[in-house]
């Protein structure tokens, strides 16, 4: 008879075959390229895109102020950034909530000639116009950008008692993204 | 810390083993590395040997949770990518390879997060390890006896358990699947992963169960019942 072994001494020879198997360790340089934030990579751009969005908040700042539908919240200024074409496309902000720092977000971007199923978004600063967070939004069955994000611990706190109804300390900046994070 | 930390790397060496130590990212412990990933930018040499020394253990942890190659490779990436992201929160003085597991698991568990769910997994439906499932037969199989110990089977015979181990992990409800691994391969003891589930360690301790039986009997569907008929 062959000689039995238990599920776990089989579960830990298989690791010691996957750790055998393990493909090379990405490089630390190849790592920090991949984690570097694109406005880091091209300030200029992000600056002058940045410009641009500061300019959205003027031409926007009335309906800002008074949101037409008191219940599907606050407009927020955004900029699709393609490369080296802009648009202008106002998002409305249908839902947020932030639990176990992890921020739900669904937004309605006003129509546009060309709609992306998943966007980088850059959530920038209303004050100051920092980038303050990186994010992907999956476009939805009905026509919605959703976000599921995990929050720095300062946002987190920041944004918890936030409602969709306040207005939104941030403004977006749209990359349309080859793929979902 | 990180001031007698970054003191003791700058210090003149006294001795000859501890210049060789000091000048070698690769020989520092990890509250040494991680205090120099913390910087910014970055210590590159640093961020290497830290990738290094868990990357293994890392890409095997996804490669069961995961049950496929590129998923995995793609998982412990995706770790470490948000370890960088993160890494001025992270203490030195943690245990960092809990750290980076914690990250891929919950990476893993966002993307099951539609097939994890919590019904299946009644305390009524929970075996013993000595329960027995009934084979084809109609005889009572022991779960025991259906597995052989790896390191007699030719190399071969090696592959095609492999591959069985996988399909019979690929069959257990993810959740499942992520506590045996925990308890299993990692070692966490079902106190620190009810922590993670909110749930109990008597709760924790039947899922493992459960996965445990299931496991054999999977195995079992795999590898047909010739390996019963060996003895």
């Amino acid at each position: 008879m062959k000689k039995a072994v238990d599920i776990e001494n089989l579960l830990q020879w298989r690791r010691e075959r996957a750790e055998a198997e393990a493909p090379p360790a990405p490089s630390g340089a190849y790592l920090l390229k991949l984690v570097q934030p694109w406005w880091e990579m091209w300030p200029d751009r992000f600056a002058a895109s940045v410009r641009r969005l500061a300019s959205i908040q003027l031409s926007y700042g009335y309906a800002m102020a008074h949101p037409r539908h008191g219940h599907s919240g606050h407009p927020v200024a955004a900029l699709i950034s393609r490369g080296d074409e802009e648009q202008e496309a106002p998002a409305r902000v249908l839902y947020m909530s932030v639990r176990d720092a992890r921020l739900r977000l669904r937004f309605q971007l006003a129509p546009v000639p060309r709609r992306d199923q998943v966007f980088e978004v850059t959530f920038v600063s209303e004050t100051g116009l920092r980038p303050i967070l990186s994010a992907h939004a999956a476009l939805s069955g009905d026509g919605e950008y959703r976000v599921d994000v995990e929050l720095p611990s300062d946002l987190a706190a920041a944004w918890e008692s936030l409602k969709v109804t306040d207005p939104m300390p941030f403004r977006f900046i749209l990359r349309p993204a080859t793929d979902k994070e | 810390m990180e001031l007698d930390n970054q003191t003791a790397i700058r210090r003149p060496p006294l001795r000859e083993h501890s210049a060789q130590r000091e000048s070698n990212p690769s020989a520092w412990p990890d509250a040494w590395l991680i205090n120099a990933v913390r910087r910014d930018p970055p210590d590159e040499e640093a961020l290497n040997a830290l990738v290094d020394r868990y990357w293994k253990s890392l890409y095997a942890r996804c490669r069961m949770l995961t049950v496929d190659t590129d998923s995995a490779r793609d998982l412990a990436q995706e770790s470490w990518l948000r370890v960088l992201r993160a890494r001025h929160s992270i203490e030195p003085d943690g245990h960092f390879q809990a750290y980076i597991n914690t990250i891929a698991t919950n990476l893993w568990r966002d993307v099951n997060r539609t097939a994890v769910r919590a019904g299946p997994i009644a305390d009524g439906r929970m075996a013993s390890l000595e329960s027995s499932v009934v084979a084809d037969d109609g005889h009572s199989l022991p779960l025991i006896d259906v597995l052989a110990d790896p390191h007699t089977l030719s190399a071969d015979d090696q592959i095609v358990l492999e591959m069985d181990l996988d399909n019979a992990l690929s069959r257990l409800e993810p959740r499942l699947r992520d506590v045996l691994i925990s308890r299993v391969i990692t070692g966490e003891s079902a106190a620190e992963i009810g922590r993670r589930y909110e749930r109990t360690e008597q709760a924790v301790t039947g899922w493992i169960r459960e996965a445990i039986r299931q496991m054999k009997i999977y195995l079992g569907d795999e590898r047909g019942r010739g390996l019963n008929t060996e003895d």
